[in-house]
C-alpha cells in the first residue's frame, strides 16, 4: 500500500497538458511544412516504416 | 508532396504500408459488389501522410438488404477478412446493420486493424456518400470524404487526436479545399471556437 502520495496541482498539471498539446501542434505545422517540399516517395517510406512496426 | 487535385479526384502517389493495403484489400470488395462506400476519420490523414497509425478505419456504406449483406459477407469471408463481433451475417445483419450499429471486419485470426463499417443513418452520412472523392494512389482507386467537411467534423469530435488531423488536414490542403465551403461546415457543426482556436 502507498502511503507517500505527492501532492498534485491540478491546475499546474491542466496547464503542462495544454502546452505539450500547443507544441504538438506546432509539431504538425513542421510536419506539413516537410512533407510539402519532401518527394512521396521518401517521406511515405518514413510514414510506412512507422505504420508498419 | 506530389499530389494533383482535378475536380472531385486526387491523384498522387505513395510507399503503400500496412494500413494502405488493408483499406484497399477491403474496399475492392466493396467495388466488386457495387456497394457505395466512403472512408472517414482518422485514415483520411492517414493516407496523405499523417505521421500516427490507427487500430481502425471507419467506413459509411450505402443501405443494402440481407441479400446483399449477405453476399458481402460472404466475399468478405473469401478474401481473409472475418467479422470480430459475431459469427454469421443473420446475426451480424439483425443485431448491427438492420438497426446501424457499427460493425467491425479484420484480417483472419487478427484483431487489429479492422474496418469499422457503418450503414448511412444521418442526413450528413448521405450528403457524404454522395459527395465523396476519389482518390487514385499506385492504380488503386478508393472514395474518401469530402476534405472541407472532414475538417470540420473532426473538430467536432474534439479529441486531442481529431485536432491534430483536423489541423493537419487544414494546413496540408489549405491552397486546395474550397475554405468558404469550409466555413459553413464549421457554422453548421457549431465548431467555430475550435476553429479559432486551434486552425487558425
Amino acid at each position: 500500500m502507498i502511503n507517500n502520495f505527492p501532492k498534485i496541482d491540478l491546475d499546474r498539471l491542466s496547464k503542462d497538458k495544454e502546452n505539450n498539446f500547443q507544441q504538438r501542434l506546432k509539431f504538425i505545422d513542421k510536419y506539413v511544412e516537410y512533407i510539402k517540399k519532401t518527394p512521396n516517395e521518401k517521406w511515405s517510406k518514413e510514414q510506412k516504416d512507422i505504420i508498419n512496426l | 508532396m506530389e499530389i494533383e487535385f482535378d475536380n472531385n479526384k486526387i491523384r498522387f502517389n505513395k510507399v503503400l504500408n500496412n494500413l494502405d493495403k488493408f483499406t484497399i484489400n477491403f474496399t475492392k470488395i466493396l467495388d466488386k459488389l457495387n456497394i457505395k462506400y466512403v472512408i472517414i476519420s482518422g485514415y483520411v490523414a492517414i493516407l496523405f501522410g499523417r505521421s500516427r497509425n490507427s487500430e481502425d478505419v471507419d467506413i459509411i456504406i450505402d443501405r443494402v438488404d440481407e441479400n446483399k449483406f449477405t453476399e458481402l459477407w460472404s466475399e468478405l469471408y473469401k478474401s481473409g477478412f472475418e467479422c470480430i463481433l459475431c459469427d454469421t451475417s443473420e446475426f451480424a445483419f439483425k443485431d448491427y446493420i438492420s438497426i446501424n450499429e457499427r460493425l467491425r471486419f479484420a484480417k483472419t485470426n487478427t484483431f487489429i486493424p479492422n474496418m469499422e463499417i457503418k450503414v448511412y443513418s444521418e442526413s450528413i452520412d448521405k450528403w457524404v456518400l454522395d459527395n465523396s472523392i476519389e482518390v487514385i494512389f499506385n492504380n488503386n482507386s478508393i472514395f474518401i470524404s469530402n476534405i472541407e467537411l472532414q475538417i470540420a467534423y473532426k473538430l467536432y469530435l474534439s479529441s486531442e487526436k481529431d485536432i491534430e488531423d483536423a489541423r493537419y488536414l487544414y494546413k496540408l490542403f489549405i491552397d486546395n479545399i474550397k475554405l468558404n465551403e469550409l466555413d459553413k461546415w464549421v457554422e453548421k457543426l457549431n465548431v467555430k471556437n475550435v476553429f479559432k482556436r486551434y486552425l487558425l
